[in-house]
This record gives C-alpha cells, sequence and structure tokens, in this order.
C-alpha cells in the first residue's frame, strides 16, 4: 500500500467508534507505523481500506480525528472550488467561441451611408438628376451601389469605388443599349429604362 | 471563420461552372446569368484578385438573390445549376 493507494480508511479501535479518514491522510497512517503504533494488519477492500489500530494514545486520535474532519471539509471545498473552475473555463470557451463569431460578423458588416453623384465623369453624358448612391465600408474595401440597377463599383477608398462605379454604369448602359431587347430579362431592361431615364447622352 | 471568407477563384468557378455565366475579358469582368438565353442577373467582378475582398462576395451573393448559407452550398458544390436556376425563378420577378 502506498499514500497514493489509499483513497480512504476506516480506523477501527476496541471500544471505540470506527474513524473515518479521508485519503490525504494517508501519510499520517505512515506516520502512526512510524511510531510504532502497532497498526494491525491493512485489509484492503476495494476503495476502502479498514485497519484495527490496538493502541493508540487518546490525544494522538482525536488529533488524527480533527485532522481528518479538516482535510476532508478542505478536500471537499476544493472539489467544489475544482467543477467550479472546470466550469467556468467551459463558458470561457463558449464566450471565445462567441467573441470570434461576433467579430467574424462585424467584419462583414459594412458601415452604410447615402451620398449623391452628380455626373458619370464621362464627356458626352450627363445626369438628368443626382443619383443616391449607397457606400459599404468593409474593412478592407469600399462598394459603391446604385441599387436601382444593381451596379456596383469597389475600390481601397470611396472616390475609388465611386469612380468605378460611373465606369460600371456606363458599361452597363452601353451594353444594355446596345443588346437585342428580346434577349434581356425584365430585371435588365427595367435597368434600360431607369438608366434612360437618369443618363442623358449631350449632343 | 467568417461567411463571405471566401477565395476568389472558387467564387468565379462556381459563377462559371454552375450558373454558366461567361466573363468577358474587360477591365473587371462581366458576365451575364441567363435562363433559356434571356439575361437575368449580371455579375460584375475583379479582374485581379488583389481587388477582392469581402465587400466584393458580398455583392455576388447579393446579386445570386441566395442567402449566406445557399451561397455557401453552391461554392461548396452540393447545389447543382438546377437548384439554383429553381430558386433564382421563385426569387425574380416574372
Amino acid at each position: 500500500m502506498t499514500a497514493n493507494e489509499v483513497r480512504s480508511l476506516v480506523v477501527r479501535r476496541p471500544g471505540h467508534p470506527s474513524i473515518r479518514l479521508h485519503s490525504v491522510l494517508a501519510k499520517s497512517l505512515q506516520g502512526l507505523r512510524a511510531i510504532d503504533m502497532k497498526v494491525g494488519p491493512v485489509e484492503w477492500t476495494g476503495q476502502w481500506e479498514a485497519i484495527d489500530i490496538k493502541a493508540v494514545p487518546e490525544s494522538t486520535l482525536t488529533g488524527v480525528l480533527f485532522l481528518s474532519g479538516l482535510v476532508a471539509n478542505l478536500c471537499a471545498s476544493f472539489e467544489v472550488l475544482n467543477v467550479r473552475v472546470l466550469g467556468l473555463g467551459a463558458e470561457l470557451r463558449a464566450a471565445r467561441r462567441d467573441i470570434r463569431r461576433i467579430s467574424e460578423e462585424m467584419r462583414e458588416r459594412p458601415v452604410v451611408r447615402q451620398i449623391s453623384v452628380s455626373d458619370l465623369g464621362r464627356p458626352g453624358l450627363s445626369l438628368a438628376a443626382p443619383l443616391s448612391i449607397v457606400i459599404e465600408e468593409y474593412p478592407d474595401q469600399v462598394l459603391a451601389r446604385w441599387p436601382e440597377v444593381e451596379a456596383t463599383g469597389w475600390g481601397s477608398s470611396e472616390p475609388e469605388a465611386i469612380w468605378s462605379l460611373k465606369q460600371a454604369l456606363v458599361e452597363l448602359m452601353d451594353e444594355l443599349s446596345s443588346s437585342n431587347k428580346d434577349e434581356l430579362g425584365p430585371e435588365p431592361r427595367q435597368a434600360l429604362q431607369v438608366l434612360s431615364h437618369f443618363v442623358r447622352r449631350n449632343g | 471563420m467568417g461567411e463571405l471568407n471566401y477565395r476568389p477563384r472558387r467564387v468565379t468557378r462556381a459563377l462559371e461552372d454552375k450558373l454558366g455565366v461567361a466573363f468577358d475579358d474587360g477591365r473587371e469582368r462581366v458576365g451575364w446569368y441567363e435562363v433559356d438565353g434571356i439575361k437575368r442577373v449580371q455579375f460584375r467582378i475583379p479582374k485581379i484578385h488583389s481587388s477582392w475582398g469581402i465587400g466584393v462576395v458580398a455583392d455576388v451573393v447579393r446579386k445570386s438573390r441566395l442567402t449566406k448559407p445557399e451561397f455557401r452550398r453552391l461554392v461548396a458544390c452540393p447545389m447543382s445549376r438546377a437548384m439554383y436556376d429553381d430558386i433564382l425563378r421563385q426569387r425574380l420577378h416574372q
């Protein structure tokens, strides 16, 4: 028997009630043996061990009993604490996952605002009315959109994105204008109609 | 990992192979998704990969009329062209 193998001890003494000692007191048992307390044969019963102590001074036994209770309480407290710490660890891991997910979502959620554009930056083309375009700022790029015709431009800055959108609008109008109308579905046809309303060819 | 964190090549391949979008070779790549030979949705994507970002992918997802999970299925392969056609017929106004 080693100190680690002993989980609990039942100490029996003739004429006295049995005392249950906690495993941590295994060393105490060794201590008892060391000072020749005439410890009887150790009976291994799986989780429990019983020993008969034939002659132990009352004061020693009281001290051991007190220590046993103290250590048992401490161990029980540590057990509870351990469970709580494990629970906190799990909660912390879950919180970390949530934070990672939320930060990813935030990264994919742009800062959105609207601005007006009053020209297409192309000679020969003018706008009948300012376009109300949507600016979407992502951490890594800026998008400029005109939702009415589903046109989008992008860039590393707002002016770049707006310039890109203007290019997209001009190209879309050119393509739709030159397309066979029978090959256009309702969406591009409607886009052409909107573009024709807003964009004027000068001269 | 975010829901819009895709490699440009995977998105482009999904649009080309799954939806049959034929991109031109202009300054920006522009192509149409067609149903029965009729142009329905225009996709416009950067030609160079360095110009890709979350915003461009978000724009492609928006134009595809798919939700983010549906778009993931499209890119990751389980969604076929026929399945996409069915979804789009429901969501595009006829």
